[in-house]
């Protein structure tokens, strides 16, 4: 058993989506074959120098580095992108809400909450 | 003292950048609902954030002045929660790789200084805003303010008594004023903080359970809140109800002047993170943090220092003027117009701050460097008398007025004249022999009554040294 | 039929020589859609009279002598998760059932500049998760080749598109081969670039780091044209590319037999359909005969792949997908008393259920606890795909191999399994996570008559090599005399 129901629940709660109890049984039963697959990755073994924080928060030179660490690789600052700080409006400011269902005096309104 | 408090505190920060900090909105503060929108800040499907590089610029500066380290490599990632004033139902925030760590502040307490360390500042977008209506079952968002980019700040839990944390909060926004990243306007929601609280007896080395303290929105506020968690965590310890105290999140009401739990709202959080895979990693030169620890200016502590010993003045004075940025700026440009620092403390303490006080502290002080440099000149010249001068600043504060168009406008201009002077106090002599009787009797004070008299007679503007020695002259 | 309006480079060139005209050929697509459609379901939206209007004001600027952009009067379909100013844009989804967007995808504003017309936004799988086009809300695409059968998917809608002639060009996305595995079931040409060589502003993201906009086309060279327009820098996008890149790209080379090509021998092994893989090592034997050099390598090909796939794919939709609440845009339940209510019943009512198990599972393998022992793994697993081909294309230009494991199979037959249905992407998905652009086109047929496709993977931004061994394969084979329908 890699999932209950109980954890699936609880998934639900997070991702906001409700089951019914015999969706429930069934999506534990469809997420229990899934994973029960996907493990396989766990046995995986890499081949991995493991590379502290200390070593990406080394100086580099402007810009010539390559370290990795988890999810970061090949550093490159040529690839950065990044944005001026200019006002730039978007130009159609009525088709930009025209999806939106519930809104008056320029407030969206949603059921109130309380805090 | 059989308590210790214990206090960590997170502060985030709006950034005074002109866009967002993904988009091209707009920052600006009180715009109609709604109206500094894109599909970017909205989250509409399809649409794609791009760093702002301003941002990344702001918050090194902000973390070089609180001497923290900078992560060369960092990147942003997602943190994912569901709530109506957060369109994407991620923010974008930073997790394992802040921009920004290992600071620390230094501030004084009673006498004392004390050394706070930062644990992280990290890079973040503000969340819309959502507006509770009273009479009607709605709430209403505004994303005016979502994808304003903020700083957060987190401390160590070194904070050992409401006060420090006052000092503490107190002291950051000075520097980020001073450093020019935030215009920290509380009232604005650009500065705003959250405080961590927990109570252990003095040498037991773990921490107790805390608590942590939302909607606290000023400096004193924090300050009470904080006082009344501690009392009430104290109580409940001494009472052997320590574990009444539960790791919750309370919310300071303060036209109640208390605490509320907020357990309500409570739910497990699993903020799932995981790198923003539609933004590149940020990269940061060495140059570039190079060249902004040279812009960063004299920062309040080092000011304090320097111009207290290159002026000689009382230190609690000049505290409350190092403190604000433009009083400080106001100080220093005055003095290099020619005046006196003394004098010029002395206007900016007295007058200044008491007519700051009685209307909106937060404005723009409508004094500059010049128009008071002038003021001080013309009571030095003897142009005016130190009252007058009183007047005239209190118009130049409400008109921001020049003084001397003031001066020559009301007419006010001091009397200096010998010969009028002398027919004045010849006058003020024959009209009131009983004082004039006391004085020759020995009674010298009476010197002050026709002093005034004088005063009266010229309507203020008497030279006081002038007549005061006609007078002296006039009386044997 | 179709005659020389059959191809976007033809239809171009006749009516900038005034062969014929912008709005001759839109009457003939429309035409060919107005009798065949109802068979086969490959649009969402359709969208008639704009077209001709747009048509004629290609005719009108042709008639002036101004100037004409270089897909000018050319029919495109696009699939439904591209947003599309003005036409609404549902990812075939009950949740933005009527969702209509206010701006116009960064691919959408390159191809009107260029003079395409719009001629509607085609089926898939309800945000592009699925591999045959039967996750969709709304309807269910056939096979041109064989209604009974699925056209592959998640961009099936596309491929019946233009394998039906409904329009000779058409726009897919691919996130773990829905471009390329539909293009094989359908007999057309499909390309995912490079990671990066097209903007994904305005793309509805199913999985962001491995989502690629691309071309489906009858031939190659459409194809590569498609391409030139589609491709470059968007500083909406961070993520796009930002290095010079050809804008002609030449399908005719001479270097071409100085190619080396590997085949991974372990895609030719377990699961694949013994007639998949005849067509392939034929079509091989043919490149060699035209002076390719094939030699054999080794490319692991496992369940690890197909695990890491899902767990990225599934962890970055669940995030990608929270977005629809029901407060903005999209379906809002009428059944709620509360917030909480209004969010959770608006996403319960409004997604389909294979929606629903990938926003389930990716949330499951993101949550505390699970995180390093699946989505850790995962990147790590990432990196290490990414050193295999590495390896490889430091000897090799480009890689052969399957498409999908079979041809097109019948609708309903794997709709009740999600694993069998995942296997399909098993060729297709290391492409994504390595990043790297690969082609898929028809190599031949079974002995029904299906499409068999084959797949070149070249290393990053090799978009014109693949092109130019899928033309000199295409011309080789020369197929194109068989039409579907």
């Amino acid at each position: 058993m890699n999932i209950t129901k109980t954890e699936v629940l609880h998934i639900c709660k997070l991702a906001k989506l409700k089951l019914s109890e015999e969706e429930l049984c069934r999506t534990t039963a469809e997420l229990e074959e899934i994973i029960q697959h996907m493990k396989c990755i766990e046995k995986f073994s890499f081949e991995e120098k493991e590379i502290t924080k200390a070593n990406v928060k080394t100086a580099l030179s402007d810009g010539k580095i390559i370290c990795q660490k988890e999810n970061i690789t090949q550093i490159d600052v040529k690839t950065q992108v990044l944005r001026k700080d200019e006002v730039k409006p978007f130009s159609d400011y009525e088709k930009l809400f025209r999806n939106t269902r519930d809104m008056k005096d320029g407030y969206i309104r949603v059921p109130k909450i309380i805090e | 003292m059989r308590w210790e408090t214990v206090i960590g505190i997170e502060i985030h920060a709006e950034l005074l950048t002109k866009s967002k900090i993904f988009c091209g909105c707009s920052t600006e503060f009180g715009s109609r609902p709604n109206t500094n929108t894109c599909p970017v800040c909205i989250g509409l499907p399809g649409a794609l954030p791009v760093l702002n590089e301003e941002v990344i610029q702001l918050a090194l500066k902000a973390g070089l002045a609180l001497n923290c380290k900078v992560n060369y490599i960092n990147k942003m990632d997602r943190k994912n929660y569901f709530y109506p004033d957060l369109p994407r139902a991620y923010q974008i925030s930073q997790f394992d790789l802040p921009i920004l760590y290992d600071g620390y502040v230094e501030f004084e307490v009673e006498d004392i200084i004390k050394r706070v360390n930062i644990n992280r500042i990290h890079l973040e977008e503000d969340a819309g805003k959502l507006i509770h209506l009273e009479d009607e079952p709605y709430t209403c968002i505004d994303y005016n303010r979502g994808g304003v980019p903020l700083i957060e700040l987190v401390t160590e839990p070194e904070l050992r008594s409401p006060k420090e944390a006052f000092e503490f909060v107190k002291t950051i926004k000075t520097i980020f004023e001073y450093v020019e990243v935030s215009d920290c306007k509380m009232e604005q929601g650009s500065l705003r903080f959250d405080a961590n609280i927990s109570v252990r007896e003095r040498g037991q080395k773990e921490l107790n359970t805390k608590v942590e303290i939302k909607n606290m929105n000023s400096f004193k506020e924090m300050q009470k809140a904080l006082e009344k968690e501690e009392k009430r965590q104290i109580e409940l310890y001494e009472f052997g109800e320590g574990d009444k105290i539960v790791q919750e999140t309370r919310r300071w009401d303060s036209a109640k002047g208390r605490t509320v739990s907020m357990r309500g709202k409570e739910e497990a959080h699993d903020y799932r993170y995981f790198p923003e895979p539609d933004l590149k990693q940020i990269i940061i030169s060495e140059n570039n943090v190079i060249s902004l620890k040279k812009q960063i200016p004299e920062l309040p502590n080092e000011k304090l220092e320097r111009l207290i010993s290159q002026y000689r003045l009382n230190k609690k004075e000049m505290q409350i003027v190092v403190e604000d940025k433009r009083l400080t700026q106001l100080f220093e440009e005055t003095i290099k117009k020619g005046a006196r620092a003394d004098k010029v403390l002395n206007w900016i303490i007295g007058d200044l701050l008491k007519l700051m006080k009685m209307g909106d502290a937060s404005k723009n002080i409508p004094i500059t460097a010049t128009t008071l440099a002038e003021l001080i000149k013309s009571i030095e010249n003897g142009d005016i008398s130190l009252k007058i001068g009183r007047e005239v600043f209190e118009e130049m504060f409400e008109t921001k007025g020049n003084p001397k168009e003031i001066i020559a406008k009301r007419g006010l201009v001091q009397v200096n004249n010998e010969e009028e002077l002398e027919k004045i106090v010849g006058k003020v002599i024959e009209n009131n022999p009983k004082s004039v009787a006391d004085y020759n009797a020995g009674r010298k004070q009476a010197i002050t009554f026709l002093m005034g008299q004088v005063m009266k007679e010229t309507k203020g503007q008497a030279n006081p040294k002038t007549a005061m020695n006609l007078l002296k002259i006039r009386l044997p | 039929m179709l005659g020389d309006m059959e191809s976007a480079y033809e239809i171009v060139r006749g009516i900038k020589e005034r062969r014929f005209k912008a709005e001759e050929v839109m009457e003939k697509y429309l035409k060919i859609i107005s009798e065949q459609e109802s068979r086969i379901n490959a649009f969402i939206t359709l969208r008639e009279k704009g077209c001709m209007s747009e048509a004629r004001m290609i005719d009108a600027k042709i008639a002036k002598g101004e100037r004409v952009g270089k897909l000018a009067g050319v029919p495109i379909a696009i699939k439904d998760n591209i947003c599309t100013e003005g036409i609404k844009t549902t990812c075939a989804s009950r949740m933005l059932e009527d969702y209509t967007s206010p701006y116009d995808a960064t691919v959408i504003e390159k191809l009107k500049e260029e003079g395409a017309i719009i001629i509607g936004k085609t089926n898939m799988d309800e945000f592009a998760m699925g591999s045959s086009t039967e996750n969709s809300a709304f309807k269910q695409t056939s096979n041109p080749w064989e209604l009974r059968k699925v056209p592959g998917g998640s961009s099936g809608g596309s491929a019946a598109a233009v394998a039906s002639g409904f329009t000779p060009l058409a726009l897919g996305s691919d996130t773990g081969g829905s471009i390329r595995q539909p293009a094989a079931f359908c007999g057309v040409v499909g390309l995912k670039p490079t990671y990066g060589m097209v903007s994904r502003f305005g793309l509805i993201a199913f999985a962001s780091s491995l989502d690629q906009v691309g071309p489906m086309a009858k031939n190659v060279k459409d194809c590569a044209l498609a391409l030139e327009i589609l491709q470059g820098n968007d500083e909406k996008d961070s993520t796009s590319c930002n290095i010079k890149l050809t804008d002609k790209y030449s399908l005719e080379s001479e270097s071409i037999k100085k190619l080396r090509v590997g085949v991974p021998k372990q895609y030719f092994e377990g699961e694949l359909d013994s007639e998949v893989k005849n067509a392939i090592m034929k079509s091989i034997k043919t490149l060699e005969k035209a002076g390719v050099k094939v030699e054999e390598v080794s490319l692991p090909i496992n369940e690890e792949i197909l695990s890491a796939y899902y767990i990225i794919s599934s962890a970055e939709a669940s995030s990608n997908l929270a977005r629809f609440d029901g407060i903005r845009y999209g379906y809002r339940t009428s059944e709620y008393k509360n917030i909480e209510q209004l969010i959770t019943n608006t996403r319960t009512e409004a997604f389909g259920k294979e929606v629903k198990r990938r926003i389930l599972l990716g949330t499951y393998v993101l949550s505390a606890g699970y995180y390093d022992a699946f989505y850790n793994k995962a990147q790590k697993m990432r990196e290490s795909i990414k050193a295999g081909y590495r390896e490889i294309f430091s000897k090799y230009d480009l890689i052969i191999s399957p498409v999908a494991p079979t041809v097109a199979f019948g609708k309903g037959e794997k709709v009740h399994s999600s694993v069998q249905m995942y296997l399909q992407d098993l060729y297709t998905i290391s492409v994504n996570l390595a990043g790297l652009p690969a082609l898929s086109m028809n190599c031949g047929f079974n002995k029904k008559n299906l499409p068999i496709g084959l797949q070149i993977i070249g290393s990053h931004f090799s978009e014109e090599k693949i092109f130019q061994l899928a033309y000199l394969l295409e011309c080789e084979l020369d197929l194109r005399k068989k039409v579907a329908l």
